[in-house]
C-alpha cells in the first residue's frame, strides 16, 4: 500500500508531531510512504527536526523548492533524506490521483 | 465527464495560513493535468468566496476561485457554514441558495452535495 502525507504546518507543533508519529508507524508495516513539504511544512525537512528521526527505506520525503526560497531555507539545512523541486504540487497531484491507495493531510 | 475526479474539501478560513492557497495551487495543477476537479468550501473556507477581497500582501483567494471556476471547476460552499456566517439572504432553490456576497462561479449548496462529490470521487484531500 502507498500512503501519500501531505505536511503543511510547521514543526514543533501538535498536529505535525502526531504527522511523524503516525507515519513512523506506517513505515513499520508494508506500506510506503511519501511525504509531500509544502509551505511552512518544509521547516520540518530542516536538520534536527522530525524527519532527522526517522530512518526507513520505505519513506521517500519531498521539499517545494519555491517554499524553500520564500523562506531563506538553503538545501543544507535540510536532512539528507530530502530531495528538493521546483513545481513539486504538480508532481504531488499526479502521484496522489495516479498511486496513492491513501493521503493523509496534515 | 469522463477522466479521474479529485475532490478538495476546504475548511480553513484564507490569509491567516496558506493552506487555501495551498489547495486552490493543487486545484490549478489538477486541472491542468486533465483531472476533473470539486471544491468543498466548509466551515471558515466559506469566507474564500467573499467578493470584493482585497488582500496587500496574500494572492487573492476570491478571484483564484473564480477563475479556476472557468477552468471547469466545481465550486460549492456550504449552505449551513455560510448562513451562520451571513451569506444566505434566503430560501433554497433547485439547491442553490441565494447570495450577492460571493464571487462568481461559487454557489452556496447544501452539505449533501459533499456527500455525493466523495462517493464519486477517485481521491479527496481535506486540508
Amino acid at each position: 500500500m502507498k500512503v501519500v502525507s501531505i505536511i503543511m504546518d510547521p514543526p514543533i507543533s501538535e498536529r505535525v508531531e502526531k504527522a511523524f508519529d503516525l507515519i513512523s508507524e506506517i513505515i513499520r508495516t508494508d506500506a510506503s510512504v511519501t511525504v509531500y513539504l509544502i509551505g511552512d511544512g518544509v521547516y520540518c525537512g530542516m536538520r534536527g527536526m522530525n524527519l532527522e528521526t526517522i530512518d526507513s527505506e520505505h519513506i521517500q520525503v519531498f521539499a517545494s523548492k519555491e517554499d524553500l526560497e520564500a523562506r531563506g531555507i538553503q538545501e543544507d539545512l535540510l536532512t539528507k533524506r530530502v530531495k528538493c523541486q521546483y513545481n513539486l504540487v504538480e508532481k504531488m497531484v499526479v502521484d496522489i490521483m495516479e498511486s496513492a491507495d491513501r493521503i493523509l493531510c496534515f | 465527464m469522463m477522466g479521474k475526479t479529485l475532490t478538495l474539501v476546504l475548511y480553513h478560513g484564507p490569509y491567516a495560513s496558506q493552506r487555501v492557497d495551498i489547495g486552490l495551487l493543487i486545484a490549478e495543477k489538477a486541472l491542468e493535468k486533465g483531472y476533473n476537479v470539486n471544491i468543498f468550501l466548509y466551515m471558515e473556507a466559506v469566507h474564500s468566496a467573499k467578493k470584493g477581497q482585497s488582500p496587500k500582501y496574500f494572492p487573492n483567494v476570491g478571484e483564484k476561485l473564480s477563475e479556476l471556476a472557468e477552468k471547469g471547476a466545481k465550486i460549492k460552499s456550504c449552505s449551513r457554514c455560510a448562513g451562520a456566517r451571513g451569506y444566505v439572504e434566503g430560501e433554497e432553490k433547485d439547491g442553490i441558495y441565494p447570495t450577492s456576497q460571493h464571487v462568481s462561479g461559487v454557489h452556496i449548496a447544501n452539505l449533501r452535495d459533499l456527500g455525493y462529490w466523495l462517493k464519486n470521487s477517485d481521491k479527496v484531500l481535506a486540508l
